[in-house]
Parts: structure tokens; sequence; C-alpha cells
């Protein structure tokens, strides 16, 4: 990057700091999240009697599916679930459906709630999510090698567009062209399809 | 071409002998455009195989292919073709598909790297799988870049335009016209990649550089 930055070490930049930089390549990897990029699958939930609520995993962006031992739980909003059933929060049985919406932000809601039947059984979530913040300590993200040069362009579209003495408003709007041509690409093979 | 020809075609495009882009900063560039060829083309693919662990359905391959792109296609151990689908496809066909034993038979990727099998082997198993794959970086004077020979001039079309970006202005405006050329010629190898996608029945083809408006991409230069 120094080399793209018109250096050759971080002294020579009086404009950007090594840690400013790895703040644009976390910003651009939350960006890229959004796009549904990044999806894992999370098995280490088991579920416990009476519990209907479960956190969901960390990073997690939103759901592309759950499921328990008997297969695919569909979604619901609360109010689909009012209209099922009006006792709803206390109904016990094998889960059928699940909810983001009924508990607090973070968290899964499952209907009915689990019985002893169910005790330890394991709750399957395939979703989307935010990789680990990326720093000067923690430089790795999981994306395929020519993605790694999004992030270069992405960097360079902030570092040029700020103001500064190495702005070059001209090269930052060529470097979001950039960026945006990116993103279509990324979208276009690895984006959010389910 | 060679790294070292390649890296002479660079020089001699920017009018300079190394003194002020250095040969790591050119072998950097060639490798970035290497790098966009095949992302925007798909033209380099790899067929090898994957291990499979007895009732396991959701795998990560980026830890095994380094090199991975995107799936071509993927067969079992026994040499059948897993359909390519989605989750909701496979929850259709297998009403709990995550549990259940058997070989696999059809396949869902999600995400950058995240496969699913359908059904899962019950005992460890492996399936060979045809995946796009990223370019080996040029290292060395004699290495020679993995995309197709007749493409070899694009790359140093692309490393000057990358090389000038530091000095921004007239200086990289004059340099957007390669620039052009590179995609010029990617697109055309996409023609070639997308008949052969169509014959070998794979499932994403390359990314549509036709129907992309660049004009504000390169609109400022015009090739010296």
């Amino acid at each position: 990057m120094l080399g793209r930055l018109g250096a050759q070490a971080w002294d020579d930049l009086e404009w950007l700091t090594e840690s400013e930089l790895y703040t644009y390549f976390d910003e651009a990897a939350k960006q890229l999240a959004r796009s549904g990029v990044f999806v894992d699958e999370d098995s280490t939930v088991t579920l416990s009697a009476g519990e209907s609520q479960y956190t969901t995993p960390a990073g997690w962006i939103s759901s592309v599916r759950v499921s328990g031992a008997q297969g695919v739980l569909r979604p619901a909003s609360t109010f689909e679930l009012e209209a099922l059933d009006s006792a709803w929060e206390t109904a016990q049985g094998p889960p059928y459906r699940y909810s983001m919406d009924a508990g607090p932000l973070g968290t899964v809601t499952l209907y009915p709630q689990p019985t002893a039947n169910q005790q330890h059984e394991t709750l399957t979530h395939v979703y989307h999510r935010f990789p680990p913040d990326v720093s000067t300590a923690q430089t790795a993200v999981p994306v395929p090698e020519p993605v790694a040069d999004y992030f270069a362009y992405f960097a360079l579209q902030r570092a040029r567009g700020k103001e500064s003495e190495g702005a070059m408003p001209e090269m930052a709007a060529h470097f979001a062209e950039r960026v945006q041509m990116y993103e279509q690409i990324l979208a276009s093979y690895w984006g959010e399809q389910e | 071409m060679t790294t070292s020809s390649l890296q002479a075609a660079v020089w001699n495009l920017l009018d300079d002998d190394g003194t002020y882009y250095p040969a790591a900063n050119v072998l950097g560039a060639l490798n970035e455009a290497q790098r966009f060829f095949c992302l925007l083309t798909l033209c380099l693919e790899m067929t090898s195989s994957f291990p499979l662990t007895a009732g396991t359905a959701f795998y990560h391959m980026l830890p095994v292919f380094p090199d991975w792109l995107l799936p071509r296609r993927v067969l079992n151990s026994a040499g059948q073709r897993l359909r390519p689908g989605r989750l909701n496809v496979l929850d259709a066909l297998y009403p709990n598909w995550t549990n259940s034993p058997g070989t696999p038979k059809r396949y869902a990727h999600l995400g950058f790297d995240l496969l699913a099998i359908c059904q899962q082997p019950t005992e460890n198993d492996v399936m060979l799988v045809t995946y796009a794959q990223a370019p080996a970086p040029l290292e060395n004077p004699t290495d020679v870049p993995e995309i197709r020979e007749n493409s070899h001039f694009a790359l140093p079309n692309y490393a000057a335009y990358a090389l000038r970006q530091p000095e921004g202005g007239q200086e990289f405006r004059k340099f957007l016209g390669y620039f052009n050329d590179f995609l010029d010629e990617a697109q055309a190898v996409q023609m070639l990649v997308k008949a052969k996608n169509v014959d070998a029945g794979y499932e994403r083809p390359p990314f549509e550089l036709e129907r992309m408006d660049r004009s504000r991409l390169v609109a400022w230069g015009k090739r010296p």
C-alpha cells in the first residue's frame, strides 16, 4: 500500500497513519459484509427446556436458515406468531418457527418453547456475518485473493478523499469508481442469493 | 512472456528503467493485473479432491483451497455430478437434509466459500471439485503468468495504469486508455469463458463486463 500512496516508509507519510489505513480496511470489510458475502454456519447452541430465546452467533447480521433436529424452522414475525397462537409466548413443544423480532436484537426466539424432549438438541444457524474487526493486530480477512484489491482501492479512495496534503479529489473519484466496480463483481459472484 | 519481459514492457510504457518505478512495485502491479483479469474472466480453473467428514453438511473452502473463487462442477466419489441449488430448494426436496445420511447429490454455495452438501456420507469421503481459481503470484524473473499467452500483453497495460495512480492528474490520465485496453481484452476472454461455461453446464458466468457502463471509469483518458 505504501507504494500506492507514493511513499516507501510510514515516516514518509505525514498525512496518513498506519492505524488510519487499517480503519479504512475495517470499514471496507463492514461494507462488504452488508452485501451478504460472508456466510457462516453455527451449530454450537443446544436447546434448553422452557427456554425460547437464544443468542445469535458473533458477528451476526441476518439469518439465512435456522434448523433443529426435526428440520428447517420457518421464519415468523411477532405479528404472525400472535395470529397463530395467542399464547405463543408460553406454548411448549418441538419448535417449528423462529422469529428474529420477538426478542431483543441479537436473539432468536423459537416457537413453541422446547420441552425436555428437545433438551440438548442442536440449533443450526446459517447466517450472514461481519468478519472479525480489521486492525494492525488482526490483518487477515477470509476472502478470495483478488478481493484483497477491493480493500486497497477502498482505502485509497478514503485516503485520497480526506482533507490533507495528500488529498487528490480526482483520484478519490476514480478510486470510488473502482470500488463500485468491485462491488458489482463481488455481488454477482458471491452476493446474497438466499 | 516471462515476468522479466513483462517488467521490461511496463518500464517501456512508462519510459523508465527501474529508477522511478522499482522492480518490486512493477511486480506488485503485474500481480494485481493478473488477479483482476482472473476475477473478471474466471478464466483459470482447477480440479482437486476435497475431503468430506462423515455427517457434516457445511464446509468452508478457502482453508482447503486458498486460490478458491467459485465452484464450477462438483462430483461425488462415485463420479456422479452434484446438482447446484439453493438452501430453500434443498429444504423442499429433503425436509431435514442437514441430518440426512446418504451419497451427496446436491450442493449449495453461499457467500465467498461456504458449501452445503446434501446428503452427507456416513463415513469420511472425498468429492472432486472443479473451481474457478485465482492465479499464483509471479515471484521470479522466469515465472510465466497463468492466463493464456495471447492475453499477456494486457498485464503491462494494467500495471502501467496502476503504477501511475500515486502521481494523479495528467500523468495518471494519460494511462487510463491502457486500462480501457485491459478491460477490452478481459471482455474478449469473457466471451470464450462464457461459451465454455454453456457447454460444460457451469452454474455461474463471469461478470457481465460488456453491460457495464465504463464511461465514468475511463472517461478521462485517451490512449497516448
